[in-house]
């Protein structure tokens, strides 16, 4: 399955296993989203009673993720997507989304790669809401996202 | 004419309801304005709304003036924020 939307955890390593077990991969390219700390405590330690909660579109949310794949896969010569995105209750630091493309040479699946997150981004319906341990709000959308998508 | 109506996030808490099955009144043409204008007389606590985005049968729409039919589905919520 090239998209997977899951509450559970991923790891990179066997995604890129998979990808890896084809002879005709010659490059593998990953982009991974994080929790950013988005609370107002500055340095290193953790408050550890703030979350994110990721809400979703079930049905929308695959048939988009496969037509951003799709559209990818008209544009560039890719072997391999993996798109993993995950919904429900994260921590600051948790993973979100992970993007990973193999091709044979580097150059597609750096470009594929971006494309992907860039449209998956503005595209995809996923809305995140921050809990600061005392209060929660819905993240705004960012211009930038918007702006970046059109360049391609 | 029913159409099936879902509302995320935001909007969701907004309205206070995930789902909402619309029974149009609208019996010419009706278009997603139509229903959303239907759906603001009954939800009005919408009309505050800014920057709201929808799909119709969960393809994401950039004009709203587009034909519904019979059993559609419409999913109205704020701008995307995943990733």
């Amino acid at each position: 399955m090239a998209v997977i939307v899951q509450e559970k955890d991923f790891a990179l390593q066997q995604v890129i296993d998979e990808l890896r077990n084809n002879p005709n991969t010659g490059a593998i390219v990953s982009f991974i989203g994080y929790v950013r700390n988005f609370t107002n405590i500055i340095g290193t330690e953790l408050n550890n009673s703030a979350f994110m909660e990721i809400e979703h579109y079930p049905g929308m949310t695959e048939k988009s993720l496969r037509a951003i794949e799709s559209t990818t896969r008209q544009k560039w010569k890719v072997s391999d997507v993996r798109i993993i995105h995950r919904y429900g209750k994260l921590a600051i630091n948790d993973q979100i989304v992970l993007v990973a493309v193999s091709s044979e040479h580097r150059t597609e699946a750096f470009m594929a790669c971006e494309y992907i997150i860039d449209y998956l981004k503005t595209d995809a319906p996923f809305w995140k809401k921050e809990f600061d341990g005392k209060e929660s709000h819905w993240v705004n959308f960012n211009i930038n996202d918007i702006n970046k998508k059109n360049k391609w | 004419m029913m159409i099936n109506i879902l509302f995320f996030a935001r909007l969701r808490e907004v309205v206070g309801q995930r789902n909402v099955q619309h029974q149009l009144s609208h019996d010419k043409t009706p278009t997603v304005n139509t229903v959303f204008e239907e759906i603001k007389d009954q939800f009005k606590q919408l009309g505050d709304e800014k920057n709201i985005s929808a799909a119709l049968n969960q393809e994401l729409l950039s004009d709203w003036n587009i034909q519904v039919q019979d059993g559609d589905e419409i999913a109205f919520f704020p701008p995307i924020t995943g990733g």
